[in-house]
């Protein structure tokens, strides 16, 4: 028999893939679009692949000399103009060996207005993550904030603005709610009910969800960058430093042994605080919520919530005051970083 | 804007159909399976909303049940094979058990409500236009009555002819045009259809007896002005290809045009693995005896048709001038998906474009879906996880047929892979006469029988 349907139409050329393999591509991918990282996850055979990039830049200015080892240490970088732009994960390295601050596309979970480069800064860095799509409409979820009061006009711009750049590089692009996601990636066992937090740079996000379905989404415009320019102002370091050292060694359980550790403590519980106290006001003026016949779990996502103890911290601000519903259990994601990257996959292989 | 997962719908659902496909869903182990089914589970029963009122409370756990199996039976996936055989079992059951107990006044009303789960349940229709399944093509459709204005206003000519022929188009009557800029001769038709009931090879025709549809599966562009460069080079490129290799007969591209590949009298590259059987008739290896016709296109089992509006007018319009000029039987007229087998395997859906979702209503053709395909039935394929990967649940016929298998097994003593063995035998031996037949210049008379029709061993 000669049957000769082998016409499937050949592959667009790519860019250089940086999640996955050629195997792989092709796949759904899901992706993390946070103030602080950009985290992207895409299915492989043996498990789910992530791969991450720091969502900073630093210029420098342009020589010759510079620009060549950059090349030959294969920081990524771009020129503008008298500028040589420093992206991604090398940026931190450079900030702290010229005791300067680090600048951000991003600000407080959305594009950031007051940044000159901040889009074009955020394109190079998500397309030294995102291959181009193998074929036309491979679906790509993404993560968005939740809508902050008066804030709402800007979420559609930013959400918008990453729909069209992901469309460009041929994905057909679906946004998902940062918390909602981390119910996707960490909730499973519970049929994705509970509640999710994603405590993220520039905001806190929470969705509670009911079997998927989102019931309550919403945010706040605090997260790690709040506490690393509070801590910064206070004990006079640049807060790129107070980064580095907070994602280093803070630990929330032992007593703090310098004045900055104090500052990083005190940040964190007041973080925590305005985080649960914002829940609970949310909770409870909530006028659909499901009548769920078990008490909800929390799980908490984001790298505001890596370091040691940040779990003992809120558990203790939940049990402060009454929460108006009941709690089953309070944990940190498996890996915080990535579970909102995972949860926009699982929603992008369901879109599928 | 598209909102994709963020904006679902937030309503409550009922807390009682809520528990069941909690309990449900802890069989699937896929997450993501398990938030499809979760998801679709839901938006079922919001399409029952209005109608929950009416259900009896008492029968309404078992709507919910009956949702709940309904929507693992869609589930995708080898690993969840065992859930879908399961759930499709427990279906059954429920509706024998109603049968059986039927005259009981709350079976009876669980029975109705089932009833209206099921239709209401379903998918939403894909819109069609209005063209009765039950009349035949070659009958202009007569308006029937309480239609919109608008179309009590259209005209449709009862014959179609050949309005105007130019150098490299022709124009119909019923408003088909078709473009024959690049139409190129191929090879001959030539094949042997096996008669059904004797299995013997049947005298060789050369005229095309039916159409199978396909889609190109090439890259698509979605129809927005900005990608009218790509849209129109994509057609153009389509065109030189499938004309490289013959695929087919015909294409329609995404703005509805009409392209003439192959010469009518000849043979394309589109359907070779496939069975179709109808008036008594089996046809293997459709390259010869069908049409091929194939939208530039990339199949999609869900969501709306993966067609144009332009598409479906124009696939309609070629449909109705091939079926009348060609005589064409319109039982003949199929979906690649739904013909296509892998005989190494034994499987059918090798290629599952239009395996779910042609609008054979809208085409005036009746529902292939609905009838039981020559390849399970006579030869006894099977399917695997791959068909149901690819589409979900198979099409309806297919059910029928091995539900029809199993009642043949039984009364001849076997298990149905005993028979199946068998049949696949036989449809090794009827692929090799009716090849050897259409090789041979000289068959032109009804040959020897190849196999002693459908009870053989």
């Amino acid at each position: 028999m000669d049957e000769r349907k082998d016409h499937l139409w050949k592959v667009q050329e790519g860019s250089e893939a940086a999640v996955g393999d050629e195997a792989s591509r092709g796949m759904p991918l899901g992706v993390d679009v946070g103030t602080s990282k950009i985290v992207a996850a895409r299915r492989r055979s043996k498990g789910t692949e992530t791969s991450m990039q720091l969502n900073a830049f630093i210029p420098v200015p342009f020589s010759r000399f510079t620009e060549t080892i950059l090349g030959q240490n294969e920081i990524p970088y771009f020129r503008d103009g008298d500028e040589l732009v420093i992206f991604g994960g090398a940026t931190e390295r450079f900030a702290n060996m010229f005791s300067v601050e680090t600048r951000r596309p991003m600000a407080d979970g959305l594009l950031n207005a007051k940044e000159r480069m901040g889009a074009v800064v955020l394109e190079s860095i998500m397309r030294s993550l995102i291959p181009k799509a193998k074929t036309q409409g491979e679906v790509l979820s993404f993560s968005v904030p939740a809508a902050s009061e008066g804030r709402e006009a800007e979420l559609v711009y930013h959400e918008a603005s990453l729909r069209r750049f992901f469309e460009t590089l041929g994905y057909r692009a679906v946004a998902i709610n940062e918390g909602l996601a981390v119910i996707f990636s960490e909730l499973e066992d519970q049929n994705f009910t509970g509640i999710g937090v994603s405590c993220g740079g520039g905001m806190c996000n929470v969705a509670i969800a009911y079997l998927s379905i989102p019931s309550l989404l919403f945010g706040i415009s605090k997260g790690g960058d709040h506490i690393d320019k509070s801590v910064g102002a206070v004990v006079n370091e640049p807060s790129t430093r107070v980064k580095t050292i907070k994602e280093d060694k803070l630990d929330l359980t032992k007593q703090p042994a310098d004045k900055l550790e104090k500052a990083l403590h005190i940040y964190y519980e007041d973080l925590v605080e305005s985080l649960v106290d914002a829940m609970r006001k949310a909770v409870a003026k909530a006028d659909k919520l499901p009548r769920v016949h078990r008490p909800l779990p929390i799980v908490i996502a984001g790298g505001a919530a890596k370091p040691r103890g940040f779990k003992e911290l809120f558990e203790r601000s939940m049990k402060s005051r009454p929460f108006p519903v009941d709690i089953s259990e309070i944990r940190v994601a498996s890996d915080p970083v990535t579970a909102t990257a995972r949860g926009a996959l699982i929603a992008a292989l369901y879109e599928k | 804007m598209e909102k994709g997962l963020v904006c679902e719908d937030t309503r409550e659902l009922p807390s009682e159909f809520a528990r069941t496909v909690d309990g449900f869903s802890k069989a699937i182990k896929d997450p993501v399976e398990r938030l499809r089914f979760l998801r679709d589970s839901s938006k079922s029963i919001r399409q029952l909303e209005a109608k929950i009122p009416k259900i009896p409370s008492l029968a309404r756990p078992v709507v919910y049940k009956y949702l709940g199996w309904r929507g693992l039976t869609l589930l995708r996936g080898d690993h969840a094979f065992k859930v879908r055989r399961a759930a499709r079992r427990k279906i059954a059951a429920l509706q024998i058990a109603i049968v059986l107990g039927g005259g009981g006044l709350l079976l009876g009303a669980s029975y109705g409500t089932i009833r209206l789960a099921a239709s209401l349940g379903r998918k939403a229709p894909v819109p069609e236009a209005r063209v009765s399944a039950d009349v035949p093509v070659a009958v202009a459709p007569k308006p029937a009555p309480g239609l919109k204005e608008a179309e009590l206003l259209t005209q449709r000519p009862n014959s179609i002819w050949l309005v105007e022929k130019g150098r490299e188009h022709e124009l119909y009557s019923n408003g088909l045009r078709i473009d024959t800029s690049q139409k190129v001769e191929g090879t001959r038709r030539s094949f042997a259809p096996i008669d059904e009931a004797t299995g013997s090879v049947l005298a060789l025709a050369q005229d095309p007896v039916g159409i199978v549809f396909h889609t190109t599966e090439s890259d698509i562009q979605s129809l927005e002005p900005e990608n009218n460069a790509s849209l129109l080079l994509n057609s153009k490129n389509l065109v030189a290809y499938i004309k490289r290799h013959e695929f087919y007969h015909y294409l329609i591209d995404r703005f509805g045009r009409v392209y003439q590949i192959l010469n009518d009298d000849s043979r394309a590259n589109h359907a070779g693995n496939a069975v179709w059987a109808s008036g008594g008739k089996v046809y293997m290896n459709l390259n010869h005896a069908f049409f091929g016709v194939s939208f530039e296109s990339r199949f999609a089992p869900d969501g709306p048709l993966p067609i144009t509006e332009a598409q479906l007018q124009a696939g309609r319009l070629l449909t109705e001038h091939l079926v009348r000029r060609y005589g064409l039987d319109p039982r003949l007229c199929v979906g690649h998906g739904i013909v296509s087998v892998n005989p190494k395997t034994r499987k059918i859906g090798h290629h599952v474009d239009w395996a779910k979702n042609f609008p054979f209503k809208t085409f005036g053709l009746p529902n292939a879906y609905d009838v039981e395909p020559a390849s399970v039935r006579l030869f006894g394929f099977g399917y695997d996880d791959d068909l149901a990967k690819a589409i979900g649940e198979p099409w309806p016929g297919v059910f029928k047929a091995e539900a029809e298998l199993e009642k043949d097994a039984l009364k001849s003593g076997r298990s149905t892979d005993e028979l199946r063995l068998s049949l696949g035998r036989r449809f090794d031996l009827w692929f090799e006469e009716q090849s050897q037949a259409a090789k041979s210049p000289t068959s032109s008379l009804i040959t020897a029988p190849a196999h002693a029709g459908p009870g053989v061993n």
